[in-house]
């Protein structure tokens, strides 16, 4: 005997086998013990939730010698044809490839004849919507008044694209999707009939993956059993191409531990074994969906998440996924996303940070002798960048101290522009680095080639925003001054080490106190003759090359 | 309209009935009576007359049936569906005999809708009798819903009874359909319950936005995180587009804000500053914006901008509307 596709093989055969859609059920087997039928019925919802097996098991019910009723025997001809398919009573009707209007006029014409050899006469019409609008108009008046032996149950995915004349003359029943516990129960039944050894959370992938549809489910075991004749998530994940939970739990806590080495070994782990990365992304942002949806999955032993941190590494995920939209290699979006993780505190942190900052400034102002009370200004909001302190930076110390502030705050900085929707200058400022503070103006560095960044921040209609927030957000008011490589004017030694080393990368890769002279030295060569040639050509100087 | 009903099922016919209004189930109610008015005397569809309203109709095929006796003594009714096709010069021709055939036999026009301002309309009402059938509202709708269960030896509790109209709106066609479901469903239970609404009543599309996006942003007010993602995922079964969902959650978000900065406007004049036709939607949300600060509200804004720019650029719609509804709900959001 040719093989049967489990889905087919374990279809339902009657109403007490059938997984879910409970709802339904109850009242179309009370329909049918009360003999309260109707004439036409709509059963609407995801592939693979059970709308035609439903249809087969009602019109089994109706037609059955005992019936109408809901423990039909399915052993009279009438229920064994439909079993097989071949009941000249129950006619079944592929919406999609008869959806003209000469099909639907061929069907009004057969209404009219009594069933052969059963009480009803039940029309089942799969995927309906993909009807003409010329056949939904020949079919409404026969939906409308069938013949008392006529019963129609049209099925659809999509309901929204039938017509409300169509859906007002149907009794319309609508079919959730199974969650994954219910596709699990009925795995396990089958592959115990089956005599089959399946692991939990391999049956949990297999779940997972078909999305709410029963037949899915099955198709994909399907699939899995022609492989190996035992299912263990290995198995079924090297099937479907997805990361199992297992790998899912221990990347997402590496990224916890800040084991950075550790989740770039796993990335390129599964690079090497021919994982779809971008597959392996959206596994990960199912598994934190469903961490947020039901909080008992993840469990306090695995991850110490709260929900506000899985919503962020959420966030952070579904960039990544943007990201490889349009990257060539895969692996770094991926990577850039798990280092966003590990570097950027969480919230709580960084208020913990500002707060111990805060306390450590504090501290220093009592120290000095001058109480915290003591200035009005000072107890004022400083959200507001008019009613900050207009403080005036003048020590060198006070300086220092501040760009230190600025620098390791400059992230969180740019941050707040993108929140506050300032992308622009948000863009062009996070292409520099702050190098010296200097009365109260940040002088901002760009590397050569990003000039553009440089000029644009420069407009006033990008400055004037950027300066607002950066005195809000650091509670004084402060202008931008923006420099190309030109460290000429900024005091060596007032330039942070790191800042240093961004600084040698824009320009070349002398070291920065001969980067300096060169630049004064051809400066001072070049001002005669460019100074004579301005003076006859006007015009203003871009690039100075060498005669030779 | 029982009274009508009533009326034609024993006393003397009328000559003219003018049916109309947007209520199709009433309107086949009439039509019903009318036809077992007809059939009474025995002879069937003998005394029965049907035609379709159209363009070509003229008032010559009318006035034959209107003019032709009846079989067998009973009443002749002669009925016109979808009289709003039909020319005006009919109906003016139509008035003008039957001005002076008095005796003739009954005619029963059914419109959707009628201009009642035009002459040959007002002289057709004149001749006979009208019958409004527009939608029940209010307390007359919920009336009739609590007469019809009753009738079929159910009750409604009081809160079940508002949800189910909220749910299925005022169709008195769709409302009989989901009670016949909701009457199957409970089976001998004889007390409706709002668990029995919920699980087995469909969201009518019409109600689908107003029904099922209160009830979301009823379960986001209250941080209710579960409920309000078991509506979304009500609404994806069902068909409906992420992003024809976005702009409601945003509207409700708007409304949220209107009504806690709304300072010493009044709710009509807060509802003209922010575009919305009446005061309607505000009124309903000035209890839920106590649930939401300012800032929480602004933020929800800009996360609706961010969800609404990813759907675009292709992400998952429902993942990107399940991220929204979670950072709402969530009491640092």
């Amino acid at each position: 005997m040719a093989y049967v596709s489990l889905y087919r093989k374990w279809r339902p055969q009657d109403f007490s086998d059938v997984v879910g859609q409970t709802h339904i059920v109850r009242t179309l087997e009370n329909s049918l013990n009360l003999k309260r039928i109707s004439h036409a019925y709509l059963f609407a919802g995801p592939r693979g939730t059970g709308k035609t097996t439903l249809a087969r098991l009602f019109a089994k019910g109706l037609n059955c010698s005992g019936g109408p009723i809901a423990q039909f025997c399915g052993e009279c001809p009438e229920c064994m044809s439909i079993t097989k398919g071949n009941s000249l009573n129950v006619i079944e009707i592929d919406g999609a490839s008869n959806r003209g209007i000469d099909e639907i006029r061929e069907l009004r014409e057969q209404v009219r004849y009594a069933p052969a050899s059963a009480r009803y006469k039940i029309y089942i019409i799969d995927e309906v919507h993909m009807l003409t609008s010329e056949a939904f108009n020949a079919l409404l008046k026969t939906l409308e008044e069938p013949p008392p032996h006529v019963i129609f149950i049209i099925a659809t995915t999509d309901p929204q694209k039938i017509p409300a004349t169509i859906l007002s003359r149907c009794q319309r029943y609508d079919f959730k999707r199974f969650s994954v516990e219910e596709i699990c129960n009925r795995l396990r039944v089958v592959l115990s009939a089956e005599g089959v050894q399946a692991e939990k959370d391999a049956l949990e992938i297999v779940a997972a993956h078909a999305q709410g549809g029963m037949r899915d489910a099955l198709g994909i075991l399907d699939q899995c059993l022609a492989y190996s004749d035992r299912l263990n998530p290995d198995i079924v994940g090297e099937i479907l191409g997805v990361a199992t939970q297992e790998t899912i739990v221990r990347f997402f806590k590496m990224v916890s531990e800040h084991n950075t080495i550790a989740v770039f070994q796993l990335i390129n782990d599964l690079y090497v074994r021919g994982r779809d990365l971008a597959q392996f992304v959206r596994d990960l942002l199912q598994y934190l969906r469903w961490c947020i949806l039901d909080s008992t999955i993840l469990t306090q032993d695995e991850l110490n998440w709260d929900k506000a941190q899985l919503i962020q590494t959420v966030e952070v995920f579904s960039q990544c996924e943007k990201e490889m939209r349009y990257a060539n290699n895969l692996n770094i979006p991926l990577e850039l996303a798990v280092l966003r993780l590990i570097e950027i505190p969480t919230e709580w942190t960084k208020l913990q940070k500002r707060i111990e900052q805060l306390e450590g400034q504090l501290a220093s102002i009592e120290k000095s002798g001058v109480s915290p009370n003591s200035s009005k200004a000072q107890s004022e909001s400083p959200r507001r960048a008019e009613d900050s302190p207009r403080v005036k930076l003048n020590s060198n110390e006070d300086n220092q101290a501040k760009l230190q502030e600025i620098c390791n705050n400059w992230q969180d900085y740019l941050k707040l522009l993108r929140d506050e929707r300032l992308i622009q200058p948000e863009a062009f400022l996070r292409e520099g680095l702050p190098v010296l503070l200097e009365n109260n103006v940040l002088t901002v560095s760009f590397q050569k080639e990003r000039g553009f960044h440089r000029a644009s921040i420069e407009q006033e209609k990008h400055r004037e925003p950027a300066e607002r927030y950066l005195s809000k957000f650091f509670g004084t008011q402060l202008s931008i001054q923006c420099v190309t490589g030109e460290i000429s004017k900024v005091k060596k030694e007032e330039i942070p080490r790191e800042k240093q080393e961004f600084l040698k990368k824009s320009g070349s890769n002398q070291p920065i106190e001969q980067q300096e002279n060169v630049a004064i030295e051809k400066s001072e060569e070049l001002d005669e003759s460019v100074s004579a040639a301005l003076r006859i050509f006007g015009g203003k100087v871009i690039e100075i090359k060498d005669q030779q | 309209m029982d009274q009508v009903l009533k009326q034609i099922a024993s006393d003397k016919l009328a000559l003219v009935y003018v049916v109309q209004g947007t209520d199709p189930y009433r309107q086949k109610a009439v039509y019903q009576a009318l036809y077992d008015r007809s059939t009474k005397d025995g002879f069937s569809d003998w005394n029965w007359v049907t035609m379709d309203g159209s363009k070509d109709l003229e008032a010559g095929q009318i006035i034959e049936e209107l003019a032709m006796p009846t079989w067998g003594g009973g009443a002749k009714i002669v009925v016109i569906s979808d009289a709003e096709q039909v020319r005006l010069a009919v109906w003016e021709s139509l008035v003008k005999w039957l001005q002076t055939k008095t005796s003739a036999n009954c005619l029963a026009i059914f419109f959707a809708k009628v201009d009642k301002r035009v002459k040959a309309i007002k002289e057709l009402i004149k001749l006979g009798v009208e019958i409004t059938c527009d939608n029940l509202r209010g307390a007359t709708l919920e009336r009739w819903v609590g007469d019809y269960v009753r009738m079929e030896g159910y009750t409604f509790k009081q809160e079940a009874l508002v949800r189910f109209l909220d749910r299925v709106g005022d169709d008195l066609g769709l409302i009989t359909q989901e009670l016949e479901k909701i009457f199957l469903y409970i089976g001998d239970t004889k007390v409706i319950t709002i668990t029995d609404v919920d699980s087995i009543t469909t969201i009518v599309p019409s109600r689908l936005e107003q029904g099922a996006i209160f009830e979301m942003v009823d379960a986001i007010a209250a941080k209710k995180q579960p409920q309000a993602l078991a509506v979304l995922h009500q609404l994806m079964d069902m068909g409906e587009a992420p992003l024809r969902i976005l702009p409601l959650i945003e509207r409700q978000l708007r409304l949220l804000l209107a009504a806690k900065l709304k300072g010493g406007l009044s709710l009509k004049d807060a509802a003209i500053c922010m575009g919305e036709k009446s005061d309607y939607a505000l009124k309903k949300v000035t209890r839920l914006h106590l649930g939401f600060s300012e800032e929480e509200l602004y933020q929800g804004m800009s996360k609706v901008i961010q969800a609404d720019q990813d759907m675009k650029f292709g992400a998952n719609g429902e993942y990107v509307l399940e991220q929204l509804i979670c950072h709402l709900c969530s009491k640092s959001s």
